[in-house]
């Protein structure tokens, strides 16, 4: 007993035209409305992030334009001009995660005294070619990056290598506390890899 | 264009492919009973293209997997429609699954040479089953949590390796971590994978085999392209159209304003937690049946409900084709199937019936816990939405810690034995917190410490009745012959009008100057009312010849009124009514319940005091600013 159905194709019946032409247009456009319905359901998720400035958070940007940190009273900071490394703590929202007090970066701070009291200086520690952490090399005097080799001036100034900008400054307040300094930084991430200072949040 | 084209058939031939895909007969001419096949194949790929985009929003962990429920449901666009899409076409499936199943043993498309086709049919429906099951876990709420659990313990009785068995799937003996990334293992990979291939399989050997066309033929044959592929797009349409559908089930127009993840899409209750019962737990809709039937087979060991009868129930399945090969096995075969349907549906309705009637007690008790599930995942919303938000150890933690929620557990675990907590005459703002007691004992505490319950305990009447000292010894105290000497009807009775008003306006400056010592936001009221009713309690009233307030009057006598009902003077009383401050002689039944100097020997923890007394006080976290009101009476 054979129980392969390998008949040949039976020659399919000459059809009305108009209405196989309306069957077939139907078919066809009902099919792709079909196609696109779970990617239409899952279009706003999968777009989510481009509505958000910061994690989690829509349209959440500082009302004062600039988010500033606190590093703390100015007696950490040495008045020796030169850059000491200091971690920035802020409270984070990751999507469905709010957590206070987490450390999210680092920046570099430098102090001088002059007569007119201390001036504080601060450049973010995010190379501005690709992103990579720089250190301060204190022999040489200049910040390297260890990814790229991109090397800048104790001031921030590109030196040589392939970033497109020197490293980038971040506004420092200094904010009188009961009846001491209290350093302040600016929290803020620019966009790599260009010849621009762009803030991406 | 038709250059390219023949130079791409050239090379894949794609074509020929195209033509038979298309142009396969259809014996008899197109009709809508073909189309329950392609449903299902349609089904299925929305849910793995909504799947996939759903697992780049889900996080598998026991701190993280509701969490990124909640967020999608919640907080990313159209997260509620993704996800509703995804749950509500599970549910469809499982529908048209048994549809195509009844119409292929009527049509008897399961004889030779379709044997095996059908068998591999009968798999890929157990992949389906098993896909919604452990679909149902990974939002790790309470539903799917107990309901999986009990699923899980189901598979430890399978003979031998029931209980390794167990302990693979679950990732260990406890569920946790493991069990999530071994279910979202399952459920995004190995069945769908596993679903895939046999999907191959059944729609190559259904290709092979050719359309089992219904007799007799009532139109010339056709192919199917174009006739039969528009009547499956119009099935797949229609449902596409039930599903979404499902999806806005809740749809009312003065519900709008809400957020969208509250109203539509599937349900996300409380996240799970496995040191609180959950009363409400069922299986999905469609294994209620075997719920059911395991609420039957009660005097045989659990083994027989919850393997051996749907396992003996799905080898008579598999021995279809070969039952249908005797002169009335079709026929048996049939019949069998509708039975099977039937007593499923019997069951279904049966289980449904018993948990809604509600008029048994097994009713009432599952309303009330279905009740009582809704509000607590309303406020795990409420609180993740609000500036409290998830905190790094998770959902639980925050609704732990809530004491809008915790507050009257606690309070039915260490006080409702006593006390009471309920409004008296009039509606209570939230059902959820009065507690009813048949037969108190002592008062109802019930804004304990507000200008109400000070003007109560003021009330000679009221303060020997049930909602203060009516149901203590301290109805025969000194307070309470106190206030009926000296603001009672005999004493009153005395006064002329000018007398009387000035009585009534010194009840209330006490009133207003006890109620503030609470520091309750709503019983802030103007300082020079304040300092006045201070001034009645320590000279018109003479309080302080008992009570202490403030730089008046001695401990030791009765309660101190220094700070009366603050968060401070419940955390003091609550762990030691009998210290000097409060009852030292006269306290008639409380307990102490954080006297000892060891905080083990503690009966409530310190954390658990902090819930009650906010609980108490009707402090936490509010949406709108109803805290902030004035108190409704200050204009008086």
């Amino acid at each position: 007993m054979k129980h392969v159905v390998d008949s040949p194709l039976p020659q399919p019946p000459e059809p009305q035209e108009r209405r196989s032409f309306f069957v077939k247009t139907a078919a066809i456009a009902l099919g792709a409305i079909l196609a696109f319905f779970p990617f239409a359901a899952g279009l706003g998720v999968l777009f989510d992030p481009l509505r958000r400035r910061v994690n989690g958070v829509a349209d959440a940007a500082p009302k004062d334009g600039i988010k500033f940190v606190r590093i703390g009273p100015i007696e950490k900071l040495p008045a020796d001009g030169m850059p000491h490394q200091f971690v920035l703590t802020d409270d984070v929202v990751d999507a469905w995660t709010r957590t206070s007090a987490q450390r999210v970066g680092t920046a570099f701070l430098m102090r001088t005294d002059s007569a007119d009291g201390p001036q504080v200086t601060a450049l973010s520690s995010v190379c501005p070619h690709l992103g990579c952490a720089v250190d301060f090399d204190t022999p040489a005097g200049e910040f390297i990056c260890p990814c790229h080799t991109s090397a800048f001036a104790r001031d921030g100034a590109k030196l040589y290598g392939p970033s497109l900008r020197g490293l980038d400054p971040l506004t420092v307040k200094l904010v009188e506390n009961g009846g001491q300094q209290e350093i302040w930084v600016e929290c803020a991430n620019f966009q790599a890899g260009i010849a621009e200072r762009i803030l991406v949040g | 264009m038709s250059r390219f084209l023949a130079w791409l058939d050239d090379r894949t031939g794609y074509r020929g492919l195209l033509h038979d895909a298309l142009f396969e007969c259809i014996p008899g001419g197109a009709r809508w009973r073909y189309v329950w096949g392609s449903t299902l194949v349609f089904a299925f790929v929305v849910q793995i293209v909504t799947g996939v985009i759903l697992w780049s929003a889900y996080s598998p962990s026991a701190q993280t997997a509701w969490e990124s429920v909640y967020y999608i449901q919640y907080e990313m666009t159209g997260g509620w429609l993704l996800r509703g899409v995804h749950h509500f076409m599970a549910h469809t499936m499982v529908v048209l699954l048994a549809v195509h199943f009844v119409q292929v043993v009527v049509d008897g498309a399961y004889r030779a040479p379709r044997e095996i086709n059908f068998w591999i049919g009968l798999v890929m429906m157990q992949l389906v089953l098993g896909l919604a099951l452990t679909g149902y876990l990974l939002p790790w709420d309470e539903k799917g949590y107990w309901a999986t659990k009990v699923a899980t313990n189901m598979m430890a009785l399978v003979p031998l390796i029931g209980p390794s068995l167990q302990k693979l799937v679950v990732g260990g003996s406890e569920y946790g971590h493991q069990t999530l990334t071994r279910f979202f293992a399952l459920h995004a990979g190995v069945l769908p994978a596993l679903l895939a291939v046999c999907t191959m399989a059944h729609v190559a050997l259904f290709r092979r085999h050719g359309l089992k066309a219904l007799e007799p033929y009532t139109k010339p044959d056709t192919t199917f392209w174009p006739d039969q592929v528009l009547r499956d797009a119009i099935a797949c349409l229609a449902v596409t159209l039930v599903v979404l559908a499902l999806v806005f089930r809740n749809y009312s127009s003065d519900l709008v304003g809400l957020p969208p993840g509250q109203l539509y899409g599937a349900e996300l209750t409380a996240p799970a937690d496995p040191a609180e019962n959950f009363s409400a737990a069922r299986p999905e809709n469609y294994f209620l049946f075997l719920f059911q039937l395991l609420k039957y087979l009660d005097v045989f060991p659990p083994i027989v409900g919850a393997i051996l009868v749907p396992g003996l129930i799905l080898l008579t399945l598999f021995l279809m084709p070969i039952v249908g090969r005797w002169e009335f096995g079709h026929r048996f075969n049939v019949m069998w199937t509708l039975a099977l349907l039937l007593g499923a549906g019997i069951l279904t309705v049966l289980a449904l019936r018993a948990d809604r009637n509600g008029q048994s007690e097994h009713s009432r008790h599952f309303l009330a816990a279905v009740a009582a599930a809704q509000v607590k995942a309303d406020r795990a919303v409420e609180l993740a939405r609000s500036p409290i938000g998830i905190p790094p150890a998770g959902a639980l933690k925050m609704l732990r810690e809530d004491a809008k929620i915790q507050g009257p557990k606690l309070f039915r675990q260490h006080c409702a034995s006593c006390h009471s907590h309920h409004v008296v005459n009039g509606t209570p703002p939230d059902p959820s917190q009065e507690i009813v007691l048949e037969n108190p004992t002592a008062s109802n505490l019930w804004g304990f410490g507000t200008r109400d319950w000070v003007l109560g305990i003021l009330d000679p009447k009221k303060i020997v009745g049930p909602h203060y000292f009516g149901n203590t010894k301290l109805k025969e105290g000194d307070m309470a012959i106190w206030v009926t000497d000296t603001l009672g009807p005999d004493a009153t009775a005395e006064l002329d009008e000018a007398e009387l008003k000035k009585f009534r306006e010194n009840v209330k400056l006490v009133s207003f100057a006890l109620a503030a010592e609470s520091g309750l936001l709503r019983e802030q009221h103007p300082q020079e009312w304040i300092a006045a009713g201070r001034n009645v309690i320590v000279e018109e009233f003479a309080c302080t010849d008992c009570h202490r307030f403030h730089d008046d009057g001695e401990l030791g006598m009765a309660p101190d009124l220094t700070g009366y009902a603050s968060a401070d003077w419940l955390r003091a009383f609550i762990s030691n009514p009998e210290h000097d401050r409060f009852y030292p002689t006269t306290n008639d039944r409380m307990p102490a319940f954080a006297a000892s100097d060891d905080p083990a020997a503690h009966r409530l923890s310190s954390e658990e005091l902090d819930i009650l007394v906010g609980w108490l006080r009707g402090e936490w976290y509010k949406p709108e600013a109803v805290a902030n009101a004035p108190a409704a009476n200050a204009d008086e």
